[in-house]
């Protein structure tokens, strides 16, 4: 028992645990000068969404382009610019603040038992440091935009690149710094806000997984930051260490810059873990299996996740002994993935399963990070990389991990929360068809991209030999489909906001403390401090 | 007050005796032992300065062990990127144009 | 010891509390701040193996007298840090306003001094870049690109920290619980003491290679 239980009694007695935090205040600047989690996590809802769509045209013209063999929608140029705006758009825009910041920054007090995370007004300043970012990548995109690709490879990007490389990096700088002090606010709370009986053994997943991706906030991020800077520098002095002709070296950028982002995909995936891990159990009506395993698989993620990035260097000219010692580790980060797929598995056994939106999107994640993840050690394999490296197999590796892992976890989880964050419910008939849309549309769009890479098709090309066409088509169509799929529950959900059945305080009857408050809760999450006396996923069977 | 800011009086003095010891022993020709003796000092300096001056020694694990997992992480970058740089094996060549060179097949 | 009437802000349960996120928090930020400077700290190790002749030259053009004195007057400012920090902690608002002046002054010294020196670099066309010196040997302009790279973050830094001060010691005119409370300076502290970490390692890197010839 909770104490926090009795906020449920207080409301069924009609004594209100205080005014939900969508009616305190109806003005803009209510919401802009907030300092409450749970409204900053809305206002990043909204905006992640908007570049979320941005960066989704930018797959529509990718995709229409490679529907013919030839070059003939955009020039060469342009197609870069494309693919640029694409990864840079996705994975800093969307993809890294999506889960942590739009669902981790809503529920991490709630589920802790806190009356909202330790630095509140520095959660606001990393939403507006979110949004000026975004704004210095957009500008960059306007006036122009770039073609290094997001991974900014020197010395292109130093010494040859004719676009506006120093707007785009200031940009994903600002975001980052961002991104590290959300990080930051989230270590803090947990370690010091828990409510009394929360040990750590006794935290929801989803806690333990934004907790591991804020350690990697907060220690990978400032290295981009400052590689980013030296690129700018030799970009702007023509003076830099990536520059042979004066000593320095083209691959350093690529071991300071994957030295973060590899660590970043793990900021990309733990979260998404981590809803999966809260929606599995609850619609199988089962503990979770392996609690403990679970968490620490978690933690070995986010560790062995510093040691791979050498993965991504394979054909760089990196020394062939680093290569072996890095396709090694990048076997071992395997293992606590698939660990965590097991017990995924296991803990529907002799559950009771039911299939609403959130558990489809649930178990697409579990069957595309997968397969997602299985290529991975494809590429993490030195003699095969050298035939895959910078194919359509490397692209489809990751779309299935980010997108098919990932986003889908993350319409999961909007899902799953969308009850307690609104106070509606949405439509499951609609929700489901969505789900199954987005999961056609997904398989259809990326995996041929596996075959066309198999068979050698070189990504980033924007034409290409005729006989790639029939998978490219298969491709595009497949994209289309995904589109219409992403694209319906910006209306249902947003009809449920008016339209929509008022929502119990737990519509899924789910544990966790998130679900023993009001939906929506009131501005202090809770009228007591709750007191925890229980573990997480005490779903009994029958 | 004066017992309480002892320590940190002491901590002050044996940090200049030991920027002399370093800036010293930099003048007589050591070879490699020069660096090591800078390095070393710098990090006795360093542990005094977190020990003492930030409390560390004091204080909550938790912060003993935030600041190990930063230096922990700039060790792996080091230690990992260093490893590709200690094993290539470079055939140095003067700079040529790229059209001039003949491709070459093997090593 | 802990002052009865220091705010609580509302998400917290406690002083205790409060205070320990504070200084965990100011903790984690070091630990970020390191990792910004590690790719220029990996640079430099990376020049250093390469190109151990060069790094030699280019130390040897560098101040070490000044080099060496800043690093005192830097050990010197931490001192006085810790002695605020504590007066601060122990509610002596005054003796701690005059010992925030005095770490800001000292900073401020530090950086006239680092002026000194770059101006003096300058004028050896030391500057990377296209007025860098001819006849340099391979290495030695990526040496001052870390250079100025490295002391000139570590300045920022230190900017930001002598502001920081100042406006501590202003507040400090003001009795409790006006800001800063004495957990706010110890802050404060850590974050200078941070800074004088960096520059405790930069200094032999920058100032001590090859100087006696090898």
């Amino acid at each position: 028992m909770t104490s926090a239980q009795s906020d449920l009694e207080l409301e069924e007695k009609g004594t209100r645990a205080g005014t939900s935090y969508l009616a305190e205040g109806y003005t803009l600047r209510s919401w802009l000068t907030t300092r409450d989690h749970k409204r900053i996590a809305l206002l990043y809802a909204v905006s992640i969404t908007l570049f979320f769509f941005l960066g989704g045209i930018a797959a529509a013209l990718i995709r229409l382009e490679l529907a013919t063999p030839q070059g003939d929608l955009v020039s060469a140029d342009t197609y870069n610019k494309l693919f640029t705006a694409h990864g840079v758009i996705m994975v800093w825009l969307f993809l890294i603040p999506s889960i942590p910041s739009v669902l981790g920054n809503f529920l991490m007090p709630l589920m802790i038992g806190a009356r909202d995370l330790a630095f509140p007004r520095l959660n606001l300043a990393s939403w507006y440091l979110y949004l000026a970012g975004g704004a210095i990548v957009l500008w960059a995109l306007l006036a122009g935009g770039v073609d290094t690709g997001w991974t900014f490879y020197t010395p292109f990007s130093t010494m040859f690149s004719n676009s506006h490389v120093v707007l785009a990096l200031t940009g994903v700088l600002v975001v980052g710094f961002s991104s590290i002090l959300t990080g930051l606010n989230f270590i803090v709370t947990v370690h010091t806000m828990r409510a009394p009986g929360m040990g750590w053994f006794r935290l929801p997943l989803f806690v333990w997984a934004n907790y591991a991706t804020s350690l990697i906030l907060v220690l990978a991020t400032p290295v981009l930051a400052m590689t980013l800077v030296l690129v700018a520098i030799e970009r702007m002095f023509q003076v830099g260490i990536f520059d042979p002709a004066l000593g320095g070296d083209p691959l350093l950028f690529q071991h300071l810059f994957w030295f973060y982002s590899h660590p970043a995909v793990y900021i990309m995936v733990l979260p998404a873990m981590g809803v999966a891990s809260e929606i599995i159990p609850c619609f199988a009506r089962r503990p979770v299996f392996g609690y403990r395993f679970m968490a620490y698989a978690i933690l070995a993620i986010a560790v062995i996740g510093f040691l791979v990035w050498g993965h991504h260097m394979f054909v760089s000219g990196q020394s062939v002994y680093a290569g072996m010692v890095f396709s090694l580790l990048s076997f071992m980060v395997a293992v606590p993935s698939a660990i965590k797929v097991f017990n995924w598995t296991a803990t529907l056994y002799k559950g009771r399963i039911s299939f609403g939106a959130p558990m489809l999107y649930a178990l697409g994640f579990v069957g595309l990070f997968t397969v997602g993840g299985l290529t991975g050690l494809f590429l993490a394999a030195l003699a095969l990389d050298v035939h895959l490296s910078d194919t359509y197999f490397v692209v489809a590796h990751f779309h299935y991990i980010m997108v098919g892992g990932s986003v889908m976890a993350y319409l999961g989880g909007i899902h799953f929360w969308w009850p307690k964050v609104t106070g509606r419910m949405y439509s499951e008939a609609w929700g489901r068809l969505a789900a199954v849309v987005i999961f056609a549309g997904f398989n259809l769009t990326f995996f041929p991209q596996y075959l066309l890479g198999y068979a050698g098709m070189p990504r980033r090309y924007h034409s290409y030999p005729e006989e790639f066409q029939l998978l490219h088509v298969l491709s595009s169509a497949g994209a289309v489909t995904l589109a219409v799929g992403y694209l319906l529950p910006l209306g249902y959900l947003a009809w449920s906001l008016r339209y929509g059945r008022a929502a119990p305080a737990n519509p899924w009857q789910a544990t966790g403390l998130e679900w023993q408050t009001a939906s929506p809760p009131p501005v202090h999450n809770f009228a007591q401090p709750p007191v925890v006396a229980r573990g997480p996923y005490a779903y009994h069977t029958q | 007050m004066e017992r309480r800011t002892r320590p940190l009086v002491l901590t002050w003095l044996a940090l200049l005796a030991l920027l002399a010891l370093s800036a010293s022993s930099a003048w007589i020709p050591l070879g490699w032992i020069n660096t090591a003796i800078g390095l070393a000092v710098a990090t006795v300096k360093a542990l005094l300065v977190a020990l003492v001056f930030m409390r560390l020694r004091a204080g909550h694990p938790l912060l003993r062990l935030t600041a190990l997992a930063g230096l922990a992480t700039l060790a792996l970058l080091f230690a990992l990127s260093g490893a590709d740089y200690a094993t290539r094996s470079e055939v140095k060549a003067p700079w040529q144009q790229p059209s001039s060179v003949a491709p070459r097949l093997g090593n | 010891m802990s002052p009865m009437n220091t705010r609580i802000a509302e998400q917290f349960s406690s002083r205790e509390q409060q205070a320990f996120a504070g200084t965990f928090g100011m903790w984690v930020f070091i630990a970020s701040e390191l990792l910004f400077f590690a790719p220029l700290l990996f640079g430099y190790f990376y020049l250093r193996t390469h190109y151990p002749a060069a790094c030699a030259v280019a130390s040897r053009h560098t101040d070490f007298l000044l080099g060496t004195a800043n690093t005192a007057v830097l050990l010197s400012s931490s001192f006085l840090m810790a002695l605020a920090a504590q007066a601060a902690e122990a509610r002596r608002r005054s003796r701690a306003r005059w010992l925030l002046v005095a770490v800001a002054a000292l900073g401020v010294a530090f950086l006239v001094i680092k002026g000194v020196e770059y101006h003096a670099e300058f004028q050896e066309q030391l500057f990377p870049g296209a007025g860098f010196r001819s006849q340099a040997p391979p290495g030695m302009e990526l040496f001052f690109l870390l250079y100025f790279a490295l002391t000139g973050l570590h300045a920022l830094h230190l900017t930001v920290g002598i502001l920081v001060c100042l406006a501590m010691a202003a507040g400090l005119r003001h009795p409790e619980p006006q800001w800063p409370s004495g957990e706010a300076v110890e802050f404060a502290g850590l974050y200078w003491h941070f800074v004088d970490l960096v520059w405790i390692f930069l200094y032999p890197l920058v100032y001590l290679v090859g100087r006696a010839g090898g």
